[in-house]
């Protein structure tokens, strides 16, 4: 039963809502931006104390092997509260992406301490303004030893100052015609440099600069078909869980407008019992509903390897991506003058929410890519 | 599709030997109970049924609001001799009802209906109108709203009865719409007698039912599939036919692209959610608020549908007669109007987003 959850998920999901609440709500991540900050370490240890860091790993590396949807549930919960942690980025993304590699080498040696938590691997694929998976102009030189030598730029790298390694995509020569390969890059490898970036979300992401990277043989994840292969199914997996995090986004936002409507008095009433408000708060509703069932079936369809996890996967982010801009959009309006104030905390939703938006992909992305999908 | 009535047409044979064939085992109505004729199964095996059926491609074998609506709403609250003597009737499909809710003067204030049922000692005289009543025309019997007690507040008078139409004064006109179709009607009654059996529930009570009974009418609309009322081409089979697709086999106009995807996303959204609730209220968790919002999204959709459809088709779409215009094409064009009555029969959206606000969201009342 894909769309309700097992006994066991909503033992996770219970745990993880009691323990962000209490130990991570919205004002410990205002705490860690009013710091300057993008990265709560003892947090993180926290939560992999907990096993979050081990959920998607098998058990054949130390991990709880879990699955997805587990992860999903923690996602939605973190994005209620705004947590600033590696969830997707190693525990989904990076993990996904040396489960699906070909290396079972690798596996061995890094898997054990991602499941402790005491290893970061972030993904690197963004070479652009908007995502595009299958897009890179970064070069991989295959070299006589094997192994290969990069080049190339990667951009906006969600925890990329703090990982220990990237996974990074190329292709064979830099050309467009070359093959893809998924490599394993140590954070510290010579000629690599880091540029810090800070986005609307108070988060900090990393511009990487490739100048002659030696990558042994040994930290190759996958090459040619097999690569493209697991390029794609990691951005499905991430796409799915940048998703949940937007629905947990949205939720919260939502119920902080639904109580705000019900407490702001103007004309002698609560607003909320203006019929103008509460029919666009109804509608909100609904499509908060539908959002919940598309994303429990998307969460199904990674867990499982669907045959249409592709379109599962689409259809979360793009509606995912409608919905929390709805209800951001929404909650300002409807919160009036002090939502717009840095006060409130409705501000730091729709910041979160609009890089989310952007990541793994916008709406108009997943929305062609839905309808190539699904034949038109 | 096989429809019930004391003077019963079939549309084939083959349609009355599928009729006859499930009617015997009481699986025209899968979950009524074996007593009154009924199937007796229970949830979970109606869905099995139901899956096969779908498999198989099977028409349901008997389509009415008796098998919908009264017939749950009777089982809830209907007294002995109620059931023992309509439901039977209803599952053999040997009498058709309409619903007799709205009036000229009570549309989403439903509350503040005026047909009058003056209390007579062993029967009730009644007075008063019925609007867009559907099929009235064909009707065998109607369960309808009225009035018991004028003095009380407007929730508080009212009554659930149930009228023979062929009863002296009653009398029905078909109203004609926008899609040329004609099934809504509006009945007028004049000093027609009905026996007092014929209440349910108690006099003043009918409030309750009527709520009990508008869920399942918001079910049944909320399912109710396109090809139902509309025809069977897909948006699609629409575009490529009537617009053409580029040379990678893209749809040709992108807006159009776009528009056609975010429908597909919004259906694929609405089927999930109905499978979603469906499972939950396997597994014991039914979240009372689905129900609410599925009218509101599916007949918007609905109609969404059919105003794309009518994009893609251009003037084909439009078409009034059939000389000019294929069968699907008149489809197209007659759904575009007629579905328009989705988002108000049975409760506008307007109504639906106020229920929503009100039990889903708990926002107080103005």
């Amino acid at each position: 039963m894909a769309l309700v959850l097992t006994e066991d998920q909503q033992i996770l999901k219970e745990a993880a809502k009691g323990f962000i609440a209490d130990t991570a709500p919205a004002s410990e991540f205002r705490k860690l931006r009013d710091a300057g900050e993008g990265h709560n370490a003892e947090l993180w240890q926290q939560m992999a104390e907990l096993g979050w860091s081990a959920v998607a790993v098998p058990e054949a590396y130390d991990g709880l092997e879990f699955g997805i949807t587990g992860l999903g549930l923690i996602a939605i919960e973190a994005g209620r509260h705004l947590v600033a942690s590696p969830l997707l980025t190693t525990a989904a993304i990076g993990v996904s992406a040396l489960v699906l590699g070909d290396s079972e080498e690798i596996r061995q040696r890094i898997l054990p301490t991602v499941a402790t938590g005491q290893t970061l691997v972030a993904l690197a694929i963004d070479e652009n303004n908007h995502h595009d998976p299958l897009y890179t102009s970064m070069s991989a030189k295959p070299v006589e030893s094997g192994g290969y030598v990069l080049d190339g730029n990667k951009v906006f790298v969600a925890e990329g100052n703090y990982a220990d390694y990237y996974v990074v995509v190329a292709r064979e020569n830099g050309d467009s015609s070359g093959d893809f390969v998924l490599l394993l890059v140590d954070a510290n490898a010579a000629g690599l440099r880091k540029t810090t970036v800070k986005l609307m979300d108070s988060r900090d992401y990393a511009n990487l600069e490739f100048s002659g990277v030696v990558v042994p043989e040994a930290d190759v994840l996958a090459k040619g078909e097999a690569a493209e292969a697991v390029v794609q199914n990691i951005a499905d997996v991430a796409t799915v869980m940048a998703a949940c995090e937007l629905y947990g986004c949205a939720q919260q936002t939502f119920e902080h407008t639904i109580q705000y409507l019900t407490e702001r008095e103007q004309f002698g009433q609560v607003i909320g019992s203006f019929q103008a408000l509460q029919h666009r708060a109804a509608h909100a509703f609904a499509q908060l509903q539908l959002l919940k069932s598309v994303i429990l079936d998307a969460l199904d369809a990674a867990e499982n390897s669907r045959a249409d996890l592709a379109i599962a996967a689409s259809h979360s982010k793009a509606l995912a991506n409608d919905t929390a801009q709805l209800i951001t959009n929404e909650a300002i309006q409807m919160h009036g003058g002090i939502g717009l104030t840095d006060e409130l905390d409705i501000g730091l939703y729709f910041k979160r929410v609009r890089v989310l938006r952007n990541t793994f992909g916008n709406t108009s992305y997943h929305r062609r890519r839905f309808a190539r999908l699904s034949g038109y | 599709m096989v429809v019930p009535g004391r003077d019963q047409r079939f549309p084939s044979e083959d349609a009355k030997i599928w009729f006859e064939r499930m009617r015997d085992k009481g699986w025209t109505c899968p979950e009524f109970p074996t007593e009154y004729g009924g199937g007796g199964l229970d949830t979970a095996q109606a869905k099995a049924l139901r899956e096969e059926m779908l498999k198989l491609r099977c028409r349901a074998p008997l389509t009415d609001i008796g098998i919908a609506m009264l017939g749950p709403a009777l089982l809830e609250f209907g007294d002995e001799a109620q059931k023992a003597e309509h439901i039977p009737k209803i599952v053999r499909g040997e009498i058709r009802w309409c619903q007799g809710y709205s009036e000229p003067g009570a549309g989403s204030d439903l509350a503040s209906l005026q047909c009058r049922a003056e209390d007579k000692g062993d029967h009730y005289l009644v007075n008063g109108t019925k609007i867009w009543t559907s099929f009235a025309t064909e009707a065998d019997w109607m369960f309808c709203l009225v009035r018991t007690d004028p003095e009380v507040p407007k929730h508080d008078g009212i009554s659930f009865l149930l009228i023979d139409m062929e009863t002296p004064g009653v009398t029905v006109t078909p109203i004609q719409l926008i899609s040329g179709d004609s099934e809504f009607c509006q009945v007028f009654f004049e000093d027609v007698e009905v026996p007092a059996e014929n209440l349910v529930h108690g006099a003043n009570k009918g409030w309750t039912v009527a709520k009990g009974l508008l869920k399942h009418e918001r079910k049944m609309i909320a399912e109710l599939s396109q090809d139902f009322i509309g025809g069977t081409l897909t948006l699609r089979q629409a575009a490529a036919d009537y617009l053409g697709d580029n040379a990678e086999g893209k749809l040709k106009e992108p807006g159009l692209r776009a528009a056609i995807t975010r429908h597909e996303m919004n259906m694929r959204a609405i089927g999930l959610t109905a499978h979603r609730s469906h499972l939950e209220g396997l597994a014991g968790q039914s979240d009372a608020r689905i129900p609410m919002i599925m009218k509101y999204v599916s007949t918007t959709e609905f109609q969404a549908k059919d105003e794309l459809m009518a994009e893609l088709l251009g003037y084909r779409g439009l078409g009034w007669d059939d000389v000019y215009f294929d069968e699907e094409e008149l489809k197209s064009s007659r759904s575009l109007l007629f579905n328009k009555s989705l988002t108000i029969a049975g409760g506008t959206n307007e109504v639906q987003l106020n229920i929503i606000a009100k039990r889903a969201l708990n926002l107080p009342s103005h």
